[in-house]
Parts: C-alpha cells; sequence; structure tokens
C-alpha cells in the first residue's frame, strides 16, 4: 500500500536533507503550482480530497481554506501558521513527520499558504521538540538559500517567508486561537469564536491554522489529485492517517494506515498485540481527551465517522491502551491531573472543577472515596460539556471520565467501598 | 428602536445592538453574572450568565452564555430552565470551592456581588472537602488592601486595570488555579484610577484600605448623593458616614459623567474631611472657639464698612459666592484667581457660551481627537479616562466590517490591532494620552490650532495642520480638547467653529481646574487689585498657593481648612466643606450640579452662604428675610444670571431616605454620652430625609440596593435618573470666530497638587512613596 | 546586567515578527538557555528591551512550563508523568532520581548540577518513560539508562 506520508524516511537514517529531497521528488508540486494554479484551485483540490484536520477535529481543510475572505474583501496581511504544538497524552505523530521528513512540513507551507494567498508562515513548535526545531529551521535556512522560500520563489512572483516559531510548553497553546495569543507574545488564553481565525486571527489577520500532518498530505494530494487520495482511505474514507499505539503492546510506534481500518487490526497487526501477561482492557483511540473503547467494542474503524457514531472521537488517531494490570482509576486520575494542571486559568468551570475531579479521582485511588463522589464525578461531564467551557480543553478531560465512568463503574464502586486499589 | 425576544414564554422589548445579559438585566430579569461589565464590555470568561437558546420550535434548547449571545429579533430564550439554572449553581460552587470563608470578617460582606450571585443561583452547601488552594498577598500601597485568597478569577480587576486604564503594572500570573492577580512585586499601585479596583472586583480581593480602618458594614451607613469637590470634573459621588464621621466614597453612577468610575484623587482624596488640617472652631485674633453669635457680630462689624472687598472661589458654591458677591456689591466682588488663571477663566466662560461642549460621555465616544495644551489626567483625570477609551477604541466601520459587535470586548481589542481613531496632541509636555495618539507634538500648541482651524475653513496649508484638519473634518463627533491660556481656548474654539461651519458635529472640552470654576466664571468677577487698604472678606480661598502677593490689613477669611491665609486672617471663620451642607457647583462641562450635607455629627458648620446671609442681615447691607431658604436663594441667582434661571433645587415627592433600612444602633450609639434617646437630625430643604423613612422615587436615590443585589451591582435595578442641567445649551448660532489675543499671556504659577486632596491622609501616605 | 551580545541577539529575535513583545518567549528561551533561568533583574531588563512593562513579561513567563522564575541547576531533568510513562513506571524512576541525587520534583541538587521537574507528555508514548535533560531527549529510560546518563550529564 502507499505510504506517502512515510515515504522518505528509513529506520535509523537521518532525514532527508534538501537536495536528496529534491531527487526524491521533492518541490516539484512547488514548482508546477505557484504562479501557474489559481490560489483557488489549490484550495479546490484540496476539498475534493476529503482530508480532513489532524489535530484531532477533522474539519474538511480545503473548506476551511474556501471560507477565507477574498483578497478584495480583506487587502493586507494574512498569514498561514502550523500547529506543531503536539502536547495531547499519549500523541507522537508529528514529532515522527518533523524528525523524519521537515522538507515535507516545508513544501505542505508554501503551497498552502500560496493556496490562501499568505506570504508570511509560522511554524510554532512546541518548546521540547528540539530535535524537530533544529531540523526545520535548517530545512527553512537551505530552502531559503535555494530560492524555494523568500521573494520571487522560483521566478513566480509569489513571496513566502517561514519563520519557526518555538514554545515554552503550554498544552492549551494547541487551540489555535491560544495559539495566536501565544505567537503574540501573550498568555495563550484562548479566543471566543466567533470571531474565527479567518475573519480575526494573527494580530487581527485573517489567518488559518493547520496541523502538521495535515499540512505534510498537501504536496501528495497537489502531485496526485483529490482521486488519488481519496482512494488511499479504506471504506468510504479518504487518505492515510498515521496512527500510533502506546502502552503495554509489543511494538508501540507510529504506523502510516489508510483512514478507516479497524482499531483491532492497528493494534493486533500492527503493534503487534498486548505484551506477554497483559491483556487488552480498552484503548482512547486518540490521545487523552478521547474516550474509552471497550475491548468488545475494538473493531471500531478508526475514523471520524465511525467514532463519531459510538459517541466518541478519532481525535489525533494515536491509541493509547489500558491494560488489565493497570488501575482504570489510577488511568483517570493521571489524565484528569494534566488537563487540571495544563487549565489556562480563564474559566471558571474548568480551572476549578478539574482540580476537584483530579482531588476527587485521587482520592478513590487510594481508598478515601465516599459514595457520593460518583455522583459529582457524573455532574462534572456535565458542566464541562461543550459549550458549557471556554475552550474544548475541558470537554476533552471529560472524555475519559464519562466512558470510564459507564464502563469501570464496579472498579469505582469497589475502590470506595473496600477503601483501597486492588491493582496496589 | 427595541426589537421584541421571548424570555421565557413572555415577551420582552429589548435594544436590538447588544449582548442577551444587558437586555435581560435591562429588562429587570435576574440572571447572574461575574465577568460581564457594562463599561468593560463581554468576554464570557466566567461561564456565570448561562441560559438556554432555542433554535427552533420543537428543540431542547441549548446552553449559551448570555452576554456573549447578540440579540436578535424574536429569539427565544430561558432563564428558567432546569439544565441552565444547575448549570448556574454548579458554576458558583466551582468558584467557591476556593473561597476562604471570610464573610464576617470581609469588607464587602452585605455588599458583595458574589454572596448576591450564590444566593441567586440557590446554591448553600458545600461539598468539596479537599484543600483550597492559597496566595499570599502582596503590599499595593495606602490605598488598595489585597486579599488573594478571596479571588473567583473573573479577570475584571485586570480588565480594568490594563485594558481599561491603561495601567502597566498590574496583571495576572501564573496558570491554572494558581492564577494570581497583582503587581511584578510589593509597591503601590501606579494608576490613578487604581481605586476602582475596590467596586470592579465582585468579591473582597481589593479593599479600600482608609475605609478598612474606619470600616462600617454598608447597611450601617448614612449614604448622601454628592459631588466630588477636588476637580472641575464634578464626578457623582455618594459619600458615606456614620456617627458623624466621614467613612468613604464610592462612584454614584452618571451615565453622561463618570459612568461607573472615578479617580484616585476623588475616592481617596476626601479623607480630608478628617485631616488634622480642618478649621472646624472660628478664632478672631488670639481667641479661639468663637460661638456662632460671636462670629456673626464680628463678620458684621466689618461688613457695616464701605467698600468692603470681597473675594471669591473657584472651590466655593454658587450659593457661597452670590451671596458675598450680594453683600459688597459687584464693584468690590474679585474672582481670587492669579492673573494668568481670570484670564483663562475669563475666556473659558466666553468660549463656553458660543461653542458646543461635550460631556465627558462625548469625549469617550468621539471619533477624531484633538488635545491641545494641559495634560487631562493633570486637571481633569476621569475626562482622560474617557478619551483613553475614545483613543483605543477600534474605529466602528472596522468592527461591522468583521461583524464583531462592539460590546464583543475580546475580539474588539485583537481586531482592531494597530487601527484606532485620530489622535493628536499638541502639547510642550508629556501627556497621559501620548501612548494612544497618532501624533504627538512637543510644542506650544497654539499656533498648530490656528494653522489648523484656517485649514478646516479650507486654507490650503502643507503639514501637519492640513493632516489635523482631514482627520477632524473626516469624523462624525470630532472632540477638541484644550487647556491653556486664551490664546489656546480661542485657537480651540475656532476649530470647533470650523467644523461646525462645515456640517461637522464637533464638540469642545475646556480644561478647568477646580470644582466649580465656571460657577464663578458666570459672576463676572473682577480681577484682584494690586493691593487695597480696605477690609477684604475671601471665601474659601487659599490666596498664597495661586501666586499672589496680596496681604491686605484686615483679612476676614471663612473656610474649612487651615492655610496660610485662613493662618494670616484677622478673623478666621469656619464653615462647611461640601459634606457638611449643601450647595451648587457647576462643572467644566456646564452640568449645574447638587451637593448634600453627607456628615450629620456633634459639629455642625453652616454653608458660608448662612453665615454670610445672617452677617449680613446684622450689618444692614441687605434686608431681613432675604434668602430665607436655599429654593429662594437660587431663584435669587437665577434673576442675576439669566443661565441659571432653569436649574432648581431638586425635588422629591416627600424625603429620599439616606440611612438603609437595616441601619442599626441609631439610638446605641452615643448612649455612652447621653443615653435620652437622640433626636433625627433635622435637614428640612433637603430632599433627602436623615433616617430609614422616606420615599426615594424622585430625583435623587440616595442608596444603591435591590432586593437580592446588595452590592453596587444593584444599579442595574435601580430607574434611570433624570437628566442633568446645563447651563450652555443653547450656543450662538453662527458665532464669529474668536480674535487670538496677540499679546504675550500672563506668566503660569506652577501648578500644585489639588489643595482638598493634599490633606487627605491616605493621599499623603501615596506622595511619599 | 545584559550583555551586547544578548541585547544583539534579542533584535535579531525582534525582526522575526511584527511587535517587539511577540519575540518575548523566544527572547527568555534564549536568556535561559544562557542564564539557566529568568531573575527578577534580568526580566526587567528584558522587558524594557522589548518595550514591555516587568508586569506584562511577567504575566507571559508565569504562564509557561519552560520558563523558569526561580533558579533552576544546569541540567534540568524533565522527566514525563504523563499516561503512557506513568503506566510504564516512571514514578518509580523519580524515585531512583531522587535516591541517586537526593532531589525530589521541584529541588535542585547541592552542587547545583541537577534540577529534577515533572513535564507532561513529550510526545514519544512509543518510547516510554520518556525525559529530556536540557535539550537533549531519551527515551526507553531505566535504571541502567538513568546511571549511563546522569554520569555523562555530570561531565
Amino acid at each position: 500500500m502507499e505510504r506517502p506520508l512515510t515515504r522518505n524516511m528509513r529506520k535509523g537514517e537521518a532525514p532527508l536533507d534538501f537536495a536528496g529531497y529534491l531527487r526524491a521528488g521533492g518541490y516539484a508540486a512547488v514548482r508546477d503550482t505557484l504562479g501557474r494554479v489559481a490560489p483557488a484551485d489549490v484550495a479546490r483540490v484540496v476539498t475534493e480530497s476529503g482530508l480532513g484536520g489532524c489535530g484531532g477535529g477533522g474539519f474538511p481543510t480545503g473548506r476551511k481554506w474556501q471560507a477565507m475572505p477574498s483578497r478584495a474583501a480583506r487587502p493586507g496581511k494574512r498569514y498561514f501558521i502550523v500547529n506543531a504544538d503536539e502536547m495531547e497524552p499519549g500523541t507522537f505523530k508529528d514529532r515522527l513527520l518533523m524528525e523524519g521528513d521537515p522538507h515535507q512540513l516545508i513544501e505542505g507551507v508554501i503551497l498552502s499558504a500560496y493556496a490562501i494567498e499568505a506570504d508570511t508562515a509560522y511554524i510554532f513548535v512546541r518548546g521540547e521538540y528540539s530535535a524537530a526545531i533544529n531540523l526545520l529551521r535548517k530545512a527553512v535556512a537551505d530552502a531559503q538559500a535555494a530560492g524555494m522560500l523568500g521573494e520571487n520563489i522560483l521566478g513566480s512572483g509569489v513571496d513566502l517567508s517561514i519563520h519557526v516559531h518555538a514554545g515554552a510548553g503550554r498544552y492549551i497553546c494547541g487551540e489555535e486561537t491560544a495559539l495566536l495569543n501565544s505567537l503574540e507574545g501573550r498568555r495563550a488564553v484562548p479566543r471566543a469564536k466567533p470571531p474565527l481565525p479567518m475573519t480575526s486571527g494573527l494580530w487581527g489577520c485573517p489567518t488559518i491554522v493547520n496541523n502538521v500532518e495535515t499540512v505534510c498530505n498537501i504536496p501528495h494530494i497537489i502531485c496526485h489529485g483529490a482521486a488519488w487520495y481519496r482512494a488511499l482511505g479504506r471504506d468510504g474514507e479518504a487518505g492515510t492517517k498515521i496512527f500510533g499505539v502506546s502502552g503495554r503492546v509489543k511494538r508501540p510506534g507510529a504506523f502510516e494506515l489508510p483512514m478507516g481500518m479497524p482499531m483491532r487490526e492497528l493494534i493486533e497487526e500492527h503493534a503487534g498485540g498486548m505484551k506477554d501477561g497483559f491483556l487488552l482492557r480498552a484503548a482512547l483511540p486518540g490521545g487523552a481527551s478521547t474516550g474509552f473503547v471497550m475491548e468488545a467494542h475494538i473493531d471500531v474503524k478508526m475514523s471520524f465517522p465511525a467514532m463519531a457514531a459510538m459517541g466518541n472521537r478519532l481525535g489525533t488517531g494515536t491509541a493509547i491502551v489500558l491494560d488489565d494490570q493497570t488501575c482504570p482509576i489510577g488511568f483517570i486520575a493521571n489524565l484528569q491531573h494534566f488537563f487540571a494542571q495544563e487549565s489556562c486559568g480563564w474559566c471558571a468551570p474548568c480551572r476549578d472543577g478539574l482540580p476537584w475531579v483530579e482531588q476527587t479521582l485521587k482520592a478513590i485511588e487510594a481508598g478515601h472515596g465516599e459514595p457520593n463522589d460518583l455522583d459529582l464525578l457524573s455532574e462534572m461531564t456535565n458542566n464541562l460539556a461543550p459549550g458549557r467551557t471556554f475552550c474544548a480543553l475541558a470537554p476533552g478531560a471529560m472524555a475519559s471520565l464519562q466512558t470510564g465512568l459507564a464502563f469501570f463503574r464496579d472498579e469505582f464502586e469497589r475502590h470506595i467501598h473496600s477503601r483501597r486499589c486492588s491493582w496496589q | 428602536m427595541a426589537v421584541n425576544i421571548v424570555v421565557d414564554g413572555q415577551v420582552v422589548p429589548v435594544q436590538p445592538d447588544t449582548n442577551l445579559l444587558e437586555a435581560l438585566l435591562t429588562a429587570g430579569l435576574d440572571v447572574p453574572y461575574f465577568c460581564w461589565h457594562k463599561a468593560l464590555g463581554s468576554v464570557g470568561a466566567c461561564r456565570q450568565c448561562a441560559v438556554k437558546l432555542y433554535k427552533g420550535t420543537e428543540d431542547n434548547g441549548h446552553i449559551v452564555m448570555a452576554c456573549m449571545t447578540p440579540v436578535a429579533a424574536g429569539i427565544r430564550v430561558t432563564i428558567a430552565d432546569g439544565e441552565a439554572a444547575a448549570f448556574r449553581e454548579a458554576v458558583v460552587e466551582a468558584v467557591l470551592t476556593n473561597h476562604p470563608h471570610d464573610c464576617p470578617v470581609c469588607e464587602v460582606g452585605g455588599e458583595c456581588h458574589l454572596q448576591d450571585m450564590t444566593t441567586l443561583t440557590g446554591h448553600t452547601t458545600r461539598r468539596d472537602r479537599f484543600a483550597k488552594r492559597t496566595h499570599l498577598n502582596q503590599d499595593l500601597g495606602p490605598f488598595i488592601k489585597h486579599e488573594m485568597n478571596r479571588c473567583i478569577g473573573c479577570y475584571r480587576c485586570v480588565r480594568f486595570y490594563r485594558d481599561y486604564a491603561g495601567g502597566h503594572d498590574f496583571g495576572t500570573f501564573g496558570a491554572n488555579r494558581n492564577v494570581y492577580f497583582g503587581r511584578a512585586e510589593n509597591g503601590a499601585l501606579e494608576s490613578e484610577f487604581a481605586g476602582n479596583l475596590v467596586e470592579v472586583c465582585p468579591t473582597g480581593v481589593f479593599v479600600d484600605k482608609p475605609f478598612s480602618a474606619v470600616f462600617r458594614r454598608k447597611w450601617d451607613m448614612r449614604a448622601t448623593p454628592s459631588i466630588c469637590p477636588h476637580c472641575a470634573v464634578g464626578c457623582n459621588v455618594t459619600v458615606q458616614e456614620r456617627g458623624g464621621k466621614f467613612r468613604r466614597v464610592v462612584n454614584r453612577y452618571n451615565e453622561t459623567l463618570n459612568g461607573y468610575f472615578l479617580c484616585d484623587r476623588g475616592r481617596f482624596g476626601m479623607g480630608f474631611l478628617e485631616s488634622g488640617q480642618r478649621l472646624r472652631t472660628s478664632r478672631r485674633g488670639g481667641r479661639k472657639n468663637l460661638t456662632h453669635g460671636e462670629v456673626l457680630d464680628a463678620l458684621a462689624a466689618v461688613l457695616r464698612a464701605d467698600g468692603v472687598i470681597g473675594i471669591g472661589s473657584p472651590r466655593a458654591s454658587m450659593e457661597s459666592n452670590f451671596v458675598l458677591r450680594e453683600l459688597v456689591g459687584a464693584e468690590n466682588f474679585h474672582a481670587g484667581l492669579s492673573d494668568y488663571e481670570a484670564a483663562q477663566l475669563e475666556a473659558a466662560i466666553a468660549v463656553m457660551k458660543a461653542v458646543p461642549l461635550a460631556t465627558v460621555q462625548d469625549a469617550q465616544a468621539a471619533d477624531a481627537i484633538v488635545l491641545l495644551g494641559d495634560d487631562p489626567l493633570v486637571v481633569a483625570p476621569r475626562l482622560a479616562l474617557a478619551l483613553r477609551q475614545a483613543a483605543q477604541r477600534p474605529p466602528a466601520a472596522l468592527l461591522a466590517a468583521r461583524g464583531i459587535p462592539a460590546w464583543h470586548d475580546g475580539a474588539a481589542r485583537n481586531a482592531a490591532t494597530g487601527q484606532r481613531i485620530p489622535v493628536m496632541i499638541v502639547s510642550e509636555t508629556p501627556t497621559w494620552l501620548d501612548d494612544v495618539a497618532a501624533v504627538v507634538l512637543r510644542e506650544p500648541p497654539e499656533e498648530l490650532a490656528v494653522a489648523v482651524s484656517a485649514c478646516v475653513a479650507g486654507a490650503a496649508h502643507d503639514g501637519q495642520a492640513a493632516a489635523f484638519a482631514r482627520d477632524l473634518l473626516s469624523g462624525e463627533r470630532p472632540v477638541v480638547v484644550a487647556g491653556g491660556g486664551p490664546a489656546l481656548l480661542f485657537a480651540a474654539a475656532n476649530i470647533v467653529l470650523a467644523l461646525r461651519r462645515k456640517g461637522v458635529a464637533a464638540r469642545l472640552v475646556v480644561l478647568l481646574p477646580e470644582a466649580n470654576s465656571v460657577g464663578l466664571g458666570m459672576m463676572d468677577a473682577r480681577r484682584l487689585p494690586a493691593m487695597t487698604d480696605r477690609p477684604v472678606v475671601v471665601l474659601e480661598n487659599d490666596l498664597s498657593r495661586r501666586g499672589i502677593a496680596f496681604a491686605p490689613a484686615r483679612m476676614v477669611v471663612l473656610d474649612h481648612i487651615e492655610t496660610p491665609t485662613t493662618e494670616a486672617a484677622e478673623l478666621a471663620l469656619a464653615i462647611g466643606s461640601f459634606a457638611d451642607c449643601d450647595g451648587t457647583f457647576v462643572n467644566m462641562e456646564g452640568r449645574v450640579q447638587p451637593f448634600h450635607k453627607a456628615i450629620f455629627g456633634a459639629d455642625d458648620p453652616p454653608p458660608s452662604w448662612m453665615v454670610l446671609r445672617d452677617a449680613g442681615i446684622a450689618a444692614g447691607r441687605v434686608p431681613a428675610g432675604i434668602w430665607a431658604t436655599h429654593a429662594e436663594l437660587l431663584d435669587a441667582v437665577g434673576k442675576a444670571i439669566p443661565a441659571f434661571a432653569k436649574y432648581t433645587w431638586p425635588l422629591t415627592h416627600g424625603q429620599a431616605p439616606t440611612l438603609p433600612h437595616r441601619f442599626s444602633g441609631r439610638t446605641a450609639m452615643d448612649a455612652r454620652f447621653d443615653v435620652r434617646e437622640p433626636a433625627p437630625p433635622v435637614h428640612a430643604e433637603s430632599p433627602l430625609g436623615t433616617t430609614m423613612e422616606g420615599w426615594a422615587a424622585g430625583e435623587v436615590a440616595p442608596l444603591v440596593w435591590a432586593p437580592g443585589w446588595n452590592s453596587g451591582q444593584a444599579i442595574n435595578k435601580l430607574p434611570r435618573a433624570p437628566a442633568d442641567v446645563f447651563l450652555f445649551e443653547t450656543p450662538l448660532q453662527d458665532a464669529p470666530n474668536f480674535p487670538i489675543p496677540l499679546q504675550p499671556q500672563p506668566p503660569r504659577p506652577a501648578v500644585l497638587p489639588e489643595e482638598l486632596s493634599a490633606l487627605s491622609p491616605a493621599m499623603i501616605a501615596r506622595r511619599q512613596i | 546586567m545584559l550583555t551586547a551580545e544578548e541585547h544583539g541577539a534579542i533584535a535579531a529575535l525582534v525582526s522575526h515578527y511584527p511587535t517587539p513583545r511577540a519575540a518575548c518567549i523566544d527572547a527568555m528561551k534564549y536568556l535561559q538557555s544562557r542564564r539557566r533561568w529568568m531573575s527578577d533583574e534580568i526580566l526587567s531588563e528584558l522587558a524594557v528591551a522589548l518595550g514591555m512593562s516587568s508586569a506584562e513579561l511577567d504575566e507571559v513567563a508565569t504562564f509557561y512550563n519552560l520558563i523558569f522564575r526561580k533558579p533552576v541547576g544546569e541540567k534540568v531533568i524533565l522527566l514525563c508523568d504523563s499516561i503512557t510513562c506513568w503506566m510504564l513506571g516512571r514514578d518509580k524512576l523519580a524515585a531512583y532520581i531522587g535516591q541517586r541525587l537526593g532531589i525530589a520534583a521541584g529541588e535542585t541538587t547541592k552542587d547545583e548540577k541537577f534540577t529534577l521537574l515533572p513535564i507532561v507528555c513529550l510526545g514519544a508514548c512509543d518510547h516510554a518513560p520518556a525525559m529530556m535533560i536540557g535539550d537533549m531527549f531519551y527515551g526507553d529510560v531505566d535504571e541502567a539508562l538513568l546511571d549511563e546518563v546522569l554520569l555523562v550529564e555530570r561531565v
């Protein structure tokens, strides 16, 4: 099967440099598109390909681009931003892409910025990804030196400068409007939507923010077309996806596979199944802000619609496996600790509710739970539902809690009644 | 024009360009909120104002934040829905998880918005058994006390201090439940508007520190509507006392003037009432503690002489200045100002009579501003704050094009990065608004001002003047602000007149220094003579601070503070300050405003005008029975100064109570001095009653309170106050330009800190830092 | 006192953005790479260089995990405490580090070589437990690797 996103990656080898990437067919799409294909047509192809946002939302990428105001309606500066702030626990796919093939991302940025007619792009990389930051900075410099960036790229009349911005460590920067505030040198507190970034984004200018993986798909879609991309998926889904598995499996890792493949195949075939002596109890399909898929249901397809149909989310598609020797309460408590700590502190239910949730879970885990705690936790899953909080951080936190309360109810009750954790 | 929406099945008319929360509150409905504030706009942070919005006729509705939801004709909402109500209670529960059980010892208890919202949502029982997060407090200076554990994270403080008031030394630190609101380090808050934190904070994180030292519960204090005496803006305030002692001042909402905010000089300057510099007893020569009878005799003796000179004051009331003038005769009544101040005031009055003036609200709504001369922050702080709002407001057309309502505060600020209304400043010294101006010129403003009015009129010109003129002409509501001598004021007036002739509705602000500068200016007072050997009666004026070298041999001074002038006087008579009696000031907008007796104590110093009247009657200068009531006195003022005739002493249907209905201890308070039940003080002519009896249905509403709304937020529930009276409402049509004087201006005396507030212990402490 | 070289580097960072304050995070990380942490003094100077007040800059500095407003050692050990690393035994590793270096989370060794801090998911869950020491990433951490690494990093 075709694996466009990882085609240049070889285990144990350094990523392709500019010359190598060029030799491998890279930047051909840039050469053939800039100044030759209308930006609106580029966007149209991306829409037709069915590519969805890979940061967890799955929103059709081309449609997002096409909703940008025209240059006539909004003359002036506009920005394209890559969200490389991968910090969702359990997620490690963007690291793979940036460390494995940095020029692929650069090429994707050039084409994306062109499609939305932006002449300035920022790649916002989480600060801890020092290797990726260095590789991307070098890639930008090399591309610039070769005339692939800067003024009048390859004589097309198109300008683009890319700046690689390193973050300073906050999960909420992965929320696109918080990312904008962080880039502006502010606290990374999200902004209210509407207005959307395409209306009032970076410094008030029209802006599009896309995930790393989303952008990496663009050169391939432009090279080979929408129909080709659609055909890569399974069961009506489009394209490939970098899926992943972590936890007590034999081969944890990231795998480029067709969108829509079953979760069981991902875990048992590609990740080699559970380590000896461990059994699969459940998995979060796409990072910490997705809900439990119990073992009985892991034939579900890894696609946005299939996950939504079971009341869950595909998220980033990097699965976290819960084995039978890990306390589910402790598992959920660890997740809530993450979310409580990473709350930006802007809105009351998240800022003050998540620590209460964490403290309650830790108490239950330690054998100090009380019977009313479960009602309280259940209320919290309502209080922190989408729309009740200012952004999606807290609703994401509630995914594991809500499904956990449903599927592990007797574990919770046992902890409370026996006043101890049977896993310790 | 109102539109109809449906709330819990009832049709409710609301204003269209507003958000749902504001609309519901204005309609008198109770929806809890924390982070929304009328002046600060909506940000949607606290999630407290959740209601349900229906899409179709069949759906169950979804929860929205009312403050972030635009009003549209026909929308259907429910406040009462069980899910929304449960969520609102959950939000209160969440913010209370870290809140200390401070109510009994917290200064804000009993007037706390958090208490009110907790009750409103029905939350009663704490379920959180875990440890609260705690903070260390900062020393924020002599004005504000800091108690961070009480914080509920509504972010109003930082939004006011930084976004609204432009302060730089206050912010939000940390993240998640540890967010902290304070300074980078201990130290006095630098903003001149920091005191508003006390009223902006819905709980007790920021507390009025001088008040804390003389603290009483809101329900245990008298509340009297009054006017701040510390500058010519005349912000509306409420003065609170108990036991004859001044306690504190809080903002009194006036939509077209100070709105929700005061400056620190107003809020903390009134401590002068309790300063050791108060003149509380009268003296003659070495004899102290004159009785009232002795005072009248001594003053009458002086008034019997011929040609007594009367020196009025821009900080004394209309009534007092008028009576003095009547007693000594217009030809002997002098303004008590330096030459510079006198020339400025004369020019100001001439201009105000001819040119449309801006209110503070007009200044805030301006779409182009020219600021000439004096720094408004020093002369008229509250006006400066209004100008800052205008200067940093994104242009309305830009917001409209992006579909961003003006009340959507975060979006409005982000949308307009770098795009502002034109603000042009010409002054020799830095101003507080320099950082929000497009153009700042550091030069004497007169010449440029003249050039601008010529350019507006059509003269060809290069450079700055032409650019300024273009910006002013492209606005719909430009405001010209001028503070300086006659040449500048006339030039500024000419700019406004030129704009008006071009069909642009421009307005003028004239910066004047004192609470009743305009009132005095209407009295055709003469300038001071160089010297005299005639007896002089000085009304509430310290001549020494005006650089006036005028040392009469026989001087009588009426004042409520000790000054070098009272010390040099042969006869120093203690009279009431603005808080001890009733009177009227005219502010720099020409707005006529009454102040009312607020302190009812053992001292009961009479107003100057009453002492002067009685002594004048005794001296045979005026007939007995003249100006027998305050209302009659104002009639007389109106006859002498026709512009005043439309102003009458405020009326109510009976007296409005100044004591809350829960006021306690009235009869026990002074039992240690006299066990007999004291009769309530009598203040017959006032629209305000001195007890808790009465009816607040007239023009004056002393108490900001409504059932369930014990804090200052009760203002949402009160009816609108009637419009104020303005002296200068009908400027001359087709007024000609003012000729610009060519001769050199009188030298300007050094600008000293405002006289009364400088005596406040809190202000003295602040300046020492 | 900021050196001339530091001022130059800050100016270069500022050139990537339309407003100086947008470079504040870049600038703080740069200064930290040279001075380990952001002291009050350096923070004030940087604020002036960027046209911000100290409060405005400190608002940003105290928001982010990787900006240190208290002294840290030469090498900061960031030990991931998120879900997969937790499942695969990071707490034991923290205890082991504590034993070897004599510090608990949040503390610095007496010789100021190492500070131990928790960090949220490092994005290397397939190599859990994961940690960073300074800019160096280490995956599949166990006691043996710790022994080796702490020795190497100590030099």
